[in-house]
């Protein structure tokens, strides 16, 4: 363990500004991603956050830290989601019903509008899927892990998570195919294609 | 060599490896054919491929708030002196119950010890007590010997109260330690 997080364990205030400063960002996208409500998303990266320092000791120094904090994070948000209750919630959505993008530093409305669209299919294909699921295609395709890293935080053996992506990657093209988006392409997707 | 093309190109398995772009130049070949055949896979597959470059370009998540280190912090910190206060109060709770449940089984020994030491040091006191009466009575009596009583009562102090005895025997190791070390000079 780095001598910084063995401060940190004994409660240095300066070491424990270092982990969290370092380890929020990464902890709040995936929060933000599996939870996706901006408030909800912030609670829990605290909540996963104090839990990580408070346990510390608990800490393999052998194995990288990051899969382990996000471990941490994944488990919080997958109990927040089991709690929650099977009411649409209206946080976090503008007059129109659409999730609302939180960033405020879009820099026109045109950009604003696109993202905002985007936001909406992803996070309408992330809900469609299993917390454990969404965990593995937030970890793959947003924290840029590993197989074997991916593994570390959730537990699963490397054809299980690839079996796990291929289901997800599936269940939302059919959620695609079945709401006959496919081929009305935004914006963004035709200069990609280009 | 595939045993059953048909079958294989819609399992699960051979999709996944054409995801993980693991095809033999000629099971590509064969599946692009299949491709230009079957609508629904052909669906399917443009489906997958839109997702993948929608997950791949999606813009980050927000920022977070900027006091939001400062507060996690000190909710940490919060935390730690609440764990740090609660072992001390199961500390002393768990001394407190072993001190009892010894004292339960171990008091009547213990007891005896006590009351031996009670009267040791209350006997000392009583003695200690009667000198002091003693020499004071002397001193106003006889008043030339006033300063030899003040010492004789001061020794007596010395010797005859418990921590005098700790006294005592501080003063005779150090008096001991000052003739070691002028002999060794």
């Amino acid at each position: 363990m780095e001598d910084w997080m063995l401060l940190a364990q004994r409660g240095d205030e300066t070491a424990v500004n270092r982990l969290v400063t370092t380890y929020q960002q990464p902890v709040f996208n995936l929060c933000y991603r599996m939870l996706g409500e901006y408030t909800e998303a912030e609670d829990a990266t605290q909540e996963a956050l104090v839990k990580a320092v408070l346990n510390l000791h608990a800490y393999d120094a052998e194995r990288p830290f990051k899969p382990w904090v996000l471990r941490i994070a994944s488990n919080e948000c997958i109990d927040r989601i089991r709690r929650r209750k099977p009411v649409v919630s209206l946080d976090g959505m503008g007059e129109d019903g659409a999730w609302e993008w939180q960033a405020g530093h879009s820099p026109n409305p045109e950009s604003e509008m696109l993202h905002r669209e985007q936001q909406v299919q992803i996070q309408e294909m992330l809900e469609s899927l299993p917390p454990l699921d969404r965990t593995v295609i937030t970890l793959f395709y947003w924290e840029g892990l590993s197989y074997t890293e991916i593994g570390d935080v959730t537990g699963l053996s490397i054809s299980a998570i690839k079996s796990r992506l291929f289901r997800a990657r599936r269940v939302m093209a059919q959620l695609i195919v079945g709401s006959n988006m496919l081929g009305s392409k935004t914006m963004e997707e035709e200069r990609y294609v280009a | 060599m595939l045993r059953d093309p048909i079958a294989d190109v819609h399992s699960d398995a051979w999709w996944m490896r054409v995801c993980e772009g693991t095809l033999s130049p000629q099971e590509e070949a064969h599946w692009q054919a299949h491709l230009a055949q079957c609508e629904a896979c052909r669906q399917e597959w443009a489906a997958m491929a839109q997702v993948d470059m929608l997950l791949r370009t999606a813009a980050p998540p927000p920022m977070l708030a900027l006091d939001f280190t400062v507060q996690t912090v000190e909710r940490i910190t919060h935390k730690q002196k609440l764990r740090q206060m609660l072992r001390f109060v199961v500390g002393m709770v768990v001394l407190g119950l072993v001190a009892w449940i010894g004292w339960a089984y171990f008091g009547a020994a213990l007891s005896g010890a006590v009351r031996a030491l009670t009267v040791m040091i209350s006997g000392r006191q009583i003695l200690f007590a009667a000198l002091i009466r003693t020499l004071v009575g002397l001193a106003v009596t006889v008043k030339s010997l006033l300063p030899l009583l003040l010492g004789i009562a001061s020794t007596t102090l010395l010797f005859l109260m418990p921590n005098g005895i700790l006294a005592s025997f501080a003063l005779a190791w150090l008096t001991k330690r000052k003739r070691a070390a002028g002999a060794a000079a």
